[in-house]
């Protein structure tokens, strides 16, 4: 039987996928084609899409990236009736091999196994790839007690980002003494630029909703919530989906696949504070209390959601959790080094060619994942840095990229795994601003109870802003570290304890830039406006006029076929840098 | 967001732990025992460490918000880490410590974030420009509720000269006042001279404090002796004033012309100086009647020697036998041993002192009278308002001239050559520089002659040169010399100055001598620090961040018409009515805070000399106003610690107050809207004495209003 897919995660949906669905619909009966047509979730190679996938026994399995309704015509007659592969538009074959192999090859997918195969929104497909088997084997044949012990043997730890062995956590809550027990699954996932989870929930929901049964039967808890924040409509549509067919099926609910366990989900959405991901806000949250973090001790496994013991892991964490006790823990083992076992997945953004969501073995080096699965720098400029864990992360240097990623590795550097934001920064990125960038994210985000964060990441904002806008004084760089030190060191919760992160990395790295700013009011990056002027090099000017075309301002003036004067004019440039990107002989130069 | 890392698990208290009841620890690094329950701050309130916080109140679950009373934990050989002691229950086998470099940064750094948006003031800018430190607010406030003891009260509280500064104060107050940045400043030194004269009687002087065994003595007892004398007997020391002349007050008495301070009212405020129990002794002039060391040999434990400055400056030009000085002439009028004067009168000098003589003369029936002076009116150091009267009763200003002979005629004084002035670039002094315009002499006759070109202290020659140590140069904070148990001030040290500088330093002086003859060493009275929180630390106050209230405009002191105040050296201003004052009080915006002696913060700012503007930045500028009938909201003030929220929700119970946005700019809100009952337990709570989330608040954010 052959079968045809679009990608439809939230990626291929801005890319135009539902307008190929809609096509799809239509030209396959009328081309006579008797293939089944899905959808499936994001697969990871977002760059590529809208994603359609053609499924035939002559041809097997293949992904075909940047389709149009309008290629679609020929493409089915290629594929189907003519039977050959159109290697133009070929992405993957049979998910290892064709043009984007390299993509594939050192990854390991766990979390993301059937993201972008199955359709996430029909309990048949999930359990064609042996979804739910996980489960009936730890109710028919486990004990609570060796769920625990399956875990803690794989080495699990949290993938939300601060790696807290999961089987040691479930254990805590198991051993509390209570009547009643929580999961809760954290799907508030506001890192910017990381939508790991989200593409989780939109490609695979069975998964992960499979995964916090088994801790519910693990922990004993037959209450489950998953906290998922409202800027993602489709996830919380397929989780939705999942949650009512996987209820209908007895999967969800009392007497769980026939057995004497009860299990009821249900979902809560989050009002966009980020806050909320840490895990004594999310219980206030949930409580209808406002977000704000409260001290631990006592943890959440001994007091959390309405005093009781609860669990909290994160998405990815659940994803894993389903795979292993269908896998064994020595599968998972398998992968990974040291302490760090398993997989991560990673958001990768930035100035690298293949942007989207990759699946590694713990202990692949930053480098390899950079520069071999996703294809090095997307500009012709060096790479200089990644930025890793979002805003509770840090920066490392290329000159570190042989630092394999697991948990220890990491932070020894002064950033985090967190929860698997990679952005790539090549030579164009001021590492001041990347800095500033981050903690006024998480200055906004602050919660406002604790001094510390409150007020300290806001007085260190000013003086990043004071820095970047070429005002900084001498002994800006000294307050800026002890502040940061301080905020670290006494903030209440990970938020403000983490914030200076990004600060305190980049001071250490990247020191020369900071200095740059404050001595010479020079940004070495040529990022920063009030630091910068644009001017064209007359000599390498071919006179294309696009840069004119590209200012919205009026700062290149046109004089025949050349662009003059030859320096743009300072006063209304506003150092938006679109000449200097579209200028394709390197003639406009940033001073 | 992302979950902390292991290591921050580690900082907020290890991995969960067993429970278990008893635990053995490490307190600076002695090993005491206690329960799993309890928390760190309580284990040292046990064991009489005393750890600073903000946010923490007993009856309350702990918030651990404000950042102030962190301390450092350590378990086994792991690094230490700093956890908040209200908020940290004990776990075993830990060590921690409540005082370190780092634990004392650490506390500096929450207190200067805090108040780094703070726009706030611990005391009135009237107040703080006031060199004793009046509690300006505190008696405006008094004189517009008719109380006028209490007024006087509070102003004895730093200063025993009401009736005196009520009179010829320069007010300094009045020039920060912030009702300025609306219309014109508040009339303060009229409210102060209301406050005086306004009682029926005046309220009696605090009674001194037993005894203490100790003397000191008093040399000069112009306002800066006399103020030291009043603070140090209420302190309960024996005190002996030595004077010159026969009558205490010094220059009061001496120099100032009866029409500006009657000398009723002088020895008012004297009656009430000497009648705490100082003794004074007259006529007895230092260096000649006895010296600073038989004073210590007689046994007393200090000496605060407040001499003045007595001696005119000479004009240093051709026939100056015959001018007199015009503080010479001065204290022949307020002695009446000169009565009247006959001809012109020429003073040279634009001081507060060549006022006061021309004034004097013109009174004593002098005509025509002259003020020349080298620079032009702009730089004239006189106050404007005396210039004004000056001119009024008819005396005539000639600036830009300067004197270079006097003229005799048969001996007698018969004129001064004069010689034009034009000026320069500004001079060390920051004023221009006078310089003579060529060829511009010409005579003014005239057949007096005052020189007004200021004043000098004069050491006595015998505590000259002593090689224990000069008398005359004080340490500035502690008015120490360099002579053991003795101290200086006033216009001695200073130069001449005003009457309230006279105060401020007998103040001073008292409270260093105070704690010198009980702990044998001197102090200062007022680091800067304690002075507290100020808007102008960190930015530029403007008129709406203090709302005007009441629309009325300055009051104009009432006068004697001039024809009469010229004949006669009764009071020409007359003071406010008791119906005036309170209009004019009225006008007072009440900058400072009520809460000022019992807010924590401002206590542990100073603990703490955390310096306000330090961090610069972004600041808050709020409207205070009620948060419901009866309570008042002031959110600069507001720290964020929570607990006016937790004592609402978990000990009254109706949750009323909230908070709103997020971050730095969130802020308290009133959260009850249509709940009936809970509204009603709201309002019992407030009906009680004092509502309970104003009783916690560490601040003066939350206050009950009537």
């Amino acid at each position: 039987m052959s079968r045809v897919f679009v990608g439809l995660g939230s990626c291929g949906m801005a890319a135009g996928g539902q307008a190929v669905l809609d096509a799809l619909t239509e030209q396959l009966p009328a081309l006579g084609i008797d293939a089944e047509l899905s959808i499936t979730g994001c697969i990871g190679l977002c760059y590529r899409e809208v994603l359609v996938g053609l499924e035939s026994e002559e041809l097997g399995c293949c992904l075909y990236g940047e389709i149009t309704p309008d290629l679609l015509p020929a493409l089915l007659e290629t594929h189907f009736i003519d039977k050959k592969i159109d290697s133009r538009r070929l992405v993957l074959r049979d998910w290892i091999g064709g043009p984007e192999a390299d993509v594939m090859f050192l990854q390991e997918r766990v979390a993301l196994r059937n993201c972008g195969r199955i359709d996430p929104e029909s309990l048949d497909a999930y359990l064609q790839v042996d979804g739910y088997t996980a489960l009936e084997r730890v109710l028919r044949e486990m004990q609570p007690e060796d769920v625990i012990t399956e875990v803690k043997r794989s080495g699990l730890r949290g993938r939300g980002g601060a790696g807290f062995p999961t089987g040691r956590k479930w254990q805590l809550a198991r051993t509390s003494e209570a009547t009643q027990r929580v999961v809760i699954c954290n799907a508030d996932e506001g890192d910017p630029g990381a939508f790991m989870d989200r593409n989780l929930l939109e490609g695979d929901p069975f998964s992960v909703i499979e995964g916090m049964t088994i801790a519910g039967v693990a922990i004993g808890a037959n209450q489950g919530f998953v906290y998922v924040r409202d800027e993602y409509p489709l996830a919380i549509k397929r989780l939705e989906n999942a949650v009512a067919l996987a209820r209908e099926h007895g999967m969800l609910g009392k007497g769980i696949l026939d057995s004497d366990v009860d299990f009821e989900l249900q979902l809560r959405r989050g009002a966009g504070a980020f806050v909320c991901g840490e895990e004594t806000a999310m219980i206030a949250s949930l409580e209808g209390r406002r977000g704000t973090p409260r001290r631990r001790p006592p943890f959440p496994v001994e007091r959390g959601l309405w005093g009781r013991p609860t669990v909290i892991n994160n998405v990815e964490t659940f994803a894993n959790v389903s795979w292993i006790l269908h896998r064994g823990a020595a599968s998972f083992r398998r992968m990974g080094m040291d302490l760090s076992r398993g997989t991560k997945v990673f958001a990768l953004a930035g100035d690298v060619k293949r942007t989207g969501m990759i699946e590694a073995p713990m202990g692949l080096t930053i480098g390899e994942i950079v520069h071999l699965i996703g294809g090095g720098s997307s500009s012709n400029r060096k790479v200089k840095a990644v930025q890793i864990g979002g805003p509770a992360g840090g920066c490392i240097p290329a000159s570190l990229f042989d630092l394999p990623v697991d948990y220890e590795s990491l932070q020894q550097t002064g950033a985090i795994m967190g929860s698997g934001g990679l952005i790539v920064l090549d030579e164009t990125a001021c590492m001041v601003d990347i800095a500033r960038y981050f903690l006024s994210f998480t200055q906004a985000e602050s919660c406002g109870k604790c001094t510390p964060c409150r007020v300290g990441t806001k007085r260190m904002l000013e003086i990043l802003d004071r820095i970047c806008s070429g005002h900084g004084r001498e002994d800006d760089l000294p307050k800026l570290e002890q502040l940061a030190r301080y905020v670290q060191q006494t903030s209440s919760c990970g938020l403000g304890r983490a914030a200076p992160n990004p600060v305190l990395t980049t001071l250490g790295y990247f020191n020369h830039e900071y200095k740059a700013h404050i001595e010479q009011q020079c940004c070495p990056a040529g990022k920063c406006r009030e630091l910068i002027e644009f001017n064209i090099d007359a000599y390498r000017c071919d006179g294309c006029t696009l840069c004119f075309e590209q200012c919205s301002v009026g700062a290149i003036h046109k004089f025949g076929g050349r662009v003059i004067p030859l320096r743009i004019d300072p006063d209304p440039c506003t150092r938006c840098g679109g000449c200097f990107k579209v200028c394709q002989f390197g003639a406009v130069v940033v001073r | 967001m992302s979950q902390p890392t292991d290591q921050q698990r580690a900082a907020e208290g290890q991995q969960p732990h067993e429970p278990a009841d008893a635990v053995e620890l490490i307190f600076d690094g002695e090993p005491c025992s206690g329960s799993a329950e309890q928390t760190i701050l309580e284990l040292a309130e046990q064991r009489g460490v005393r750890i600073p916080t903000l946010c923490h109140d007993p009856r309350l679950s702990p918030a651990a918000s404000c950042g102030v009373c962190m301390v450092e934990q350590r378990q086994g050989a792991d690094d230490s880490y700093k956890v908040p002691a209200c908020g940290s229950k004990l776990q075993q086998g830990v060590e921690i410590r409540s005082a370190s470099t780092a634990i004392e940064q650490a506390r500096r750094w929450a207190l200067e974030l805090l108040m780094s948006d703070h726009f706030a003031d611990c005391v009135a800018p009237c107040t703080l420009a006031c060199p004793a430190r009046v509690d300006v607010p505190g008696y405006v406030k008094a004189v517009e509720l008719g109380d006028f003891a209490e007024a006087m009260s509070l102003i004895r509280r730093t200063n025993p000269l009401p009736g005196v500064c009520g009179r010829v104060c320069p007010h300094r107050c009045e020039e920060a006042c912030r009702r300025a940045l609306h219309d014109e400043a508040v009339a303060i030194n009229n409210l102060k001279r209301l406050a005086t004269d306004g009682a029926s009687k005046r309220p009696q002087p605090p009674t001194p404090k037993p005894d203490s065994g100790h003397r000191v003595a008093i040399v000069g007892a112009g306002p800066a002796g006399l103020t030291a004398a009043w603070f140090l007997r209420l302190e309960g020391h024996e005190v002996k004033l030595l004077d010159a002349r026969a009558k205490p007050g010094g220059m009061l008495r001496y120099a100032i012309p009866e029409y500006r301070l009657s000398r009723d009212v002088l020895d008012a405020d004297l009656e009430a100086i000497v009648g705490l129990g100082v003794s004074f002794e007259p006529n007895r002039r230092l260096g000649k009647d006895f010296t600073v060391d038989e004073l210590l040999d007689e046994g007393f434990d200090a000496v605060f020697v407040a001499l003045g400055a007595w001696k005119g400056r000479k004009l240093r030009i051709p026939n100056e036998e015959g001018v007199i000085g015009s503080l010479e002439l001065l204290c022949q009028v307020n002695q009446h041993e000169l009565r009247s004067l006959e001809g012109g009168v020429a003073v040279i000098g634009g001081g507060n002192s060549a006022i006061d003589a021309a004034r004097a003369a013109v009174r004593l029936g002098a005509e025509p009278v002259r003020i020349l002076y080298r620079r032009s009116r702009e730089q004239m150091p006189a106050y404007e308002h005396e210039i004004v009267a000056a001119i009024e009763e008819g005396v005539e200003l000639q600036c830009l001239v300067s004197p270079v002979a006097i003229e005799l005629t048969e001996g007698a004084i018969s004129g001064v050559r004069l010689q034009r002035m034009r000026l320069a670039e500004a001079d060390a002094s920051g004023r221009p520089r006078p310089v003579p315009v060529e060829d511009s002499e010409h005579s003014l006759s005239t057949s007096m002659v005052v020189a007004a070109i200021g004043e000098a202290p004069e050491l006595p020659a015998v505590e000259k040169d002593d090689e224990r140590g000069p008398i005359n140069v004080v340490d500035a904070d502690t008015l120490s010399t360099g002579r053991k148990a003795v101290f200086a001030g006033g216009d001695f040290v200073t130069g001449p100055s005003s009457a309230i500088e006279a105060v401020a330093a007998g103040r001073r002086a008292a409270a260093s001598i105070d704690h010198f003859v009980r702990e044998g060493r001197a102090r200062h009275i007022e680091p800067q620090t304690e002075l507290g929180s100020r808007r102008e630390a960190l930015g530029k106050v403007h008129g709406e961040d203090c709302p005007r209230g009441s629309s009325a405009a300055r009051a104009a002191m009432p006068e004697r018409p001039v024809q009469l105040r010229i004949k006669d050296f009764d009071e020409g201003e007359l003071g406010y009515s008791p119906e005036l004052g309170e209009q004019e009080a009225g006008r007072c915006l009440r900058c400072g805070c009520d809460a000022y002696d019992s807010c924590d913060l401002r206590i542990l700012m100073a603990e703490y000399q955390v310096q306000q503007g330090r961090l610069g930045g972004e600041v808050h500028r709020y409207e205070s106003g009620l948060l419901r009938p009866g309570l008042h909201l002031d959110m600069n003030k507001c720290i964020r610690c929570e607990r006016c929220v937790r004592m609402c929700e978990e000990v009254v119970g109706p949750a009323a107050l909230g908070f709103v946005l997020r971050g730095f700019d969130t802020r308290l809100y009133f959260a009850l809207v249509g709940d009936s009952e809970a509204y009603a337990r709201c309002d019992a709570c407030l009906a009680d004495d004092g509502a309970m989330c104003t009783d916690t608040c560490p601040t003066g954010a939350l206050t009950v209003v009537p």
